[in-house]
């Protein structure tokens, strides 16, 4: 009889993997160890792709802050209360600063930083009407310098919009004068420490008024200035003396 | 990961024995190629380097018989293999081999098992009970167990 070890080996011996089962697992093996090394190499390089990816964030980063952050225009308004808005090329005020302490007072008050030029201007305007500075008699300069005249001419027209719009929401009538100044001038203006504004109404006075000096003359509004100056002409023309005539230097009207 | 060459060395070194253990336990070719797959797929992600053939061995044994286990178990095949579809494989086995066979495959799987590994792989009771993290106690019950059911199925023509 033969032993129960030689029977199980008699029937297992015929059970053999099959050439076709052999075949096709080494064929799934090997593709699934091609597939895992090529994920190895990617996750190799991924450190690298992670690293170039923030490269690019950071640059891009770096290009819109300075992009945002570089000015394109500035806006002075001077109704005595004397403030500068820096817009950006997207229209953003990203800085603000005053030409008198009345102006920092209104600044302290209202919060610019990243409004829209337009939006800006109206909160301006509805401080210092809250603060009593308008009245009938009074004029609101407002001046524009951007580098472009594209730029320049739309924030211009702009701005009219905007205080027509708050003269009516606020029930004002104010003398408003929205123009256009040169670089030169708004350095000029920046180096006497006054608004375009006032520099160019202070530079007409002195041309019909040889006693004035520029100091004396910033203490006065923009609106006085230019009275005194239309009255120096006036008197220069009695006196038969001639004048310069009516326009302003270095600044042109929209 | 194991390169292609370790692969291809795993499959001509113990294709055989994992599809002796398919064999035991599936009766469906289309699960034999799954689990057989399978078993060689552990084989290639296993990281650990083995202490011998003999552990190797060992080690693609155990897993095998957990594939063929966790196939059975599975939810998935248990809604989808009728009954119609399990028949016994296409390997030729001689009319006196056949009442062995059927009295082998009557026996419970871990019989089976302990039959296979111990009558035909050669391994000790206590080897085996390493393959199987089972006690060497256990592994021979088992065995007494296989045999005494093995006898009394075959009566006359037991020789154990």
């Amino acid at each position: 009889m033969i032993g129960l070890d030689k029977r199980v080996a008699a029937i297992f011996d015929r059970v053999q993997a099959e050439e076709a089962l052999r075949k096709k697992t080494l064929c799934c093996l090997c593709g699934e160890i091609a597939q895992r090394n090529g994920r190895r190499k990617a996750r190799q390089w991924r450190p690298v792709a992670v690293c170039a990816a923030l490269l690019v964030c950071l640059l891009c980063g770096g290009y819109w802050q300075n992009l945002y952050f570089t000015p394109s225009a500035y806006i002075d308004l001077d109704i005595n209360p004397s403030v500068e808005l820096t817009v950006n090329s997207l229209g953003r005020v990203i800085a603000s600063g005053a030409y008198n302490e009345e102006g920092e007072e209104i600044l302290q008050r209202v919060n610019l930083r990243h409004a829209k030029y337009n939006k800006a201007v109206e909160s301006l305007l509805a401080e210092m009407d809250a603060a009593g500075y308008f009245s009938a008699d009074t004029l609101l300069s407002v001046t524009v310098q951007a580098g472009q005249k594209e730029e320049e001419d739309t924030m211009l027209a702009s701005l009219e919009m905007t205080i027509e719009q708050c003269s009516k929401t606020h029930h004002y009538d104010t003398i408003t004068d929205v123009f256009a100044v040169t670089e030169e001038v708004r350095r000029c203006a920046h180096e006497k420490q006054v608004s375009p504004a006032k520099y160019l109404a202070i530079q007409q006075l002195l041309a019909v008024d040889g006693d004035a000096d520029f100091e004396s003359c910033a203490q006065h509004s923009v609106h006085e200035l230019q009275r005194l100056a239309q009255e120096g002409r006036n008197g220069k023309e009695e006196s038969g003396t001639g004048g310069h005539g009516h326009g302003r230097q270095g600044g042109h009207h929209h | 990961m194991r390169s292609e060459a370790e692969a291809n060395r795993a499959v001509s070194l113990y294709a055989d024995t994992v599809r002796r253990i398919c064999f035991m336990h599936l009766k469906n070719m289309e699960d034999v190629e799954d689990v057989f797959q399978d078993v060689f797929l552990k084989y290639i992600l296993h990281e650990k380097t083995f202490e011998s053939d003999a552990h190797e061995k060992a080690w693609l044994i155990r897993v095998a018989v957990n594939a063929c286990r966790d196939m059975l178990r599975s939810p998935f095949r248990r809604r989808v293999c009728s009954i119609e579809d399990i028949g016994y494989e296409p390997f030729y086995v001689q009319e006196s081999e056949g009442e062995l066979l059927n009295c082998i495959f009557s026996l419970p799987d871990r019989y089976r098992d302990v039959i296979y590994l111990f009558y035909y792989e050669g391994y000790s009771a206590g080897e085996i009970a390493k393959i199987m993290h089972r006690k060497e106690n256990t592994v021979y019950t088992w065995l007494n167990r296989a045999r005494k059911a093995l006898k009394e199925q075959l009566g006359g023509d037991w020789a154990g």
